[in-house]
């Protein structure tokens, strides 16, 4: 049973500040009238179990989590793309104890594809990475808050990031939905036009990817390709995930050019391949029987992405001059997954999975052949 | 004063399973067999193979068995702990030279310790709070951990004999409650 606490209203900003459970910016008093309106708008039980992570004995609800998003300052129709974002943070192919421990300084970036990302108020055009939008600002604040407040990764406690990123305290946007014959996120990972999805990744900070002066397809893709092939990222040569942000001018780029989103995903996957000399250039040391097989291919180069199973390619941001963005996950694939799941609408009953139960969608052939791909 | 009731927005950890307790210690016998869980960092396989290398000079150890489980962020599993616990007197799991895999490791010797075979952890010496804190989290505060210099990836084979050699003795009574055979007239 959830705690509660009585506290003056005037100090209650500052109680929650003694008591470590902020990000460093104030939060909102999660009172028991707040919390409610966000459970009642998410369509959730307080005791509905979401998940769990074993390795920390801690079994997430989700009362725990509106607790976190009434804190966050997250509108109640918000709360379902929370609650699915908690869900898919609990899904053991995303593995958060590691992701929320390592030195690394993962953030858990957010990519909401669907109509209730606009329905919401979400923003997927300019500043889409940046700052000024609620919804994006306080979905991505409340997701943190929980890995923190309820997962314990905190600095000094669980949570050993070296150096961490900005992308710590929110990293969440909306997908632009692209222009025919592209499709959205939602609709290439199988789900139907009407449905909205959450895409949650492990990363690193982004890059922005600017190419202003060349609407060449393939010489737009090159510049996203150096940009994942710069050998500080730490899984160049070792195999990891990555998002691509494609902005407005170079979405009109590859589509002009006839280019599908599969086949941008397959030059970029080629072309970021690497010579261990081009790591070496940059200092870094290669890998020997360590866990990270860093065994040239035969066209003697490594993966940055094994397979095309690694990249998320999402839409996103206004028109300008020709800016894009790339973000790399913080660690080899071997370590995490990005995984999606289905926004589940209010009211909408579980599925009747019969009497042979559900398919996995992880263990699918075509994912484990990517698994093994990506191990290769 | 207007007061307000606030939710508390933290989870207490679950209660420890029962049965959470250090596996017994006795000095290694005739033929002990040790079996050190890799997670692949570099240089672990190499300072966990040098540790055991000194336990030989104090234990009449048979083998040393070396556990590669792929990758530094996941905990082994049942099936591994039990195969495991079948053919080790005791086991030392490393390197926890980074936030995820000395909480995973950590979680490997705790696996081990309930499976009842004497464990330690591995782990370089900016992570203690770390892994202080997941010993609390995985049931078994205060739970020991041989502990070298930091960062080890980048170390020679010297500065790694000497790594070794600092935590032989902490390793040796981690794992068997003494230094050294002799000191109880095992051999």
């Amino acid at each position: 049973m959830t705690d509660v606490l009585t506290v003056p209203e005037v100090d209650a900003i500052e109680i929650m500040y003694d008591k470590g459970w902020t990000d460093g910016l104030p939060v909102v008093p999660p009172t028991p009238a707040k919390v409610a309106a966000m459970l009642a708008a998410g369509g959730r039980e307080p005791d509905e179990i979401l998940g769990s992570v074993p390795a920390r004995r801690k079994t997430v609800n989700a009362e725990i989590v509106a607790i976190n998003a009434v804190m966050a300052g997250c509108k109640p129709e918000y709360f379902p793309i929370v609650v699915t974002a908690v869900e898919a943070v609990l899904d053991p192919a995303f593995n958060i104890n590691t992701v929320a421990t390592s030195t690394g300084g993962a953030a858990i970036c957010v990519m909401v594809s669907g109509p209730m990302a606009e329905e919401i108020g979400m923003n997927g055009l300019h500043n889409a990475l940046g700052s000024g939008n609620r919804a994006n600002a306080t979905i991505g604040r409340a997701v943190r808050l929980v890995v923190a407040n309820v997962l314990g990764a905190k600095t000094g406690k669980l949570d050993a990031s070296s150096v961490g990123h900005p992308g710590k305290y929110s990293f969440c946007f909306a997908e632009r939905p692209p222009v025919s014959p592209w499709q959205t996120l939602t609709v290439e990972k199988g789900y139907a036009p009407e449905d909205t999805t959450v895409t949650i990744m492990a990363t690193e900070g982004p890059r922005q990817v600017a190419n202003h002066l060349n609407e060449d397809p393939a010489g737009v893709l090159l510049t996203f390709a150096a940009a994942m092939k710069a050998a500080n990222q730490f899984i160049v040569g070792k195999s990891g995930q990555v998002t691509i942000v494609v902005g407005h001018e170079h979405e009109l780029a590859l589509r002009n050019g006839g280019w599908s989103k599969l086949r941008a995903i397959e030059f970029l996957v080629e072309n970021s391949r690497v010579t261990p000399a081009e790591i070496e250039a940059a200092g870094i040391v290669i890998e020997t029987g360590a866990q990270h097989n860093m065994t040239p291919g035969p066209d003697g180069k490594l993966a940055v992405v094994a397979s095309v199973n690694d990249i998320v390619l999402i839409t996103a941001g206004g028109p300008g001059s020709g800016w894009s963005a790339m973000i790399p996950s913080w660690a080899p694939a071997q370590h995490s997954h990005s995984v999606t799941r289905r926004v589940r609408p209010v009211g909408e009953a579980m599925p009747d999975c019969g009497p042979d139960g559900c398919e996995v969608p992880w263990l699918t052939e075509e994912f484990i052949k990517g698994t093994k791909e990506q191990s290769a | 004063m207007t007061m307000i009731e606030i939710m508390v927005p933290e989870l207490v950890d679950a209660p420890a399973p029962e049965g959470i307790h250090l596996a017994q210690r006795r000095p290694l016998g005739e033929n002990a067999r040790i079996t050190l869980i890799d997670n692949g960092k570099p240089k672990a396989k190499e300072l966990m193979s040098m540790i055991t290398d000194g336990l030989r000079e104090r234990f009449p150890i048979g083998t040393v068995s070396i556990f590669s489980k792929g990758t530094a962020s996941r905990v082994i599993d049942e099936d591994e702990i039990a195969s495991i616990a079948a053919s080790s007197d005791a086991v030392i799991a490393g390197l926890g030279d980074c936030g995820a895999c000395s909480a995973c490791s950590l979680g490997d010797a705790i696996k081990m310790e309930i499976a009842g075979v004497p464990s330690t952890v591995l782990i370089s010496d900016v992570f203690i709070g770390n892994i202080a804190a997941f010993a609390v989290t995985m049931g078994m505060p205060g739970y020991h951990s041989a502990v070298v210099q930091h960062p080890v990836s980048s170390k020679g084979e010297e500065q790694l004999a000497i790594y070794a050699a600092s935590v032989v003795d902490q390793v040796a009574l981690q794992l068997t409650g003494v230094l050294a055979a002799e000191s109880v007239g095992a051999r």
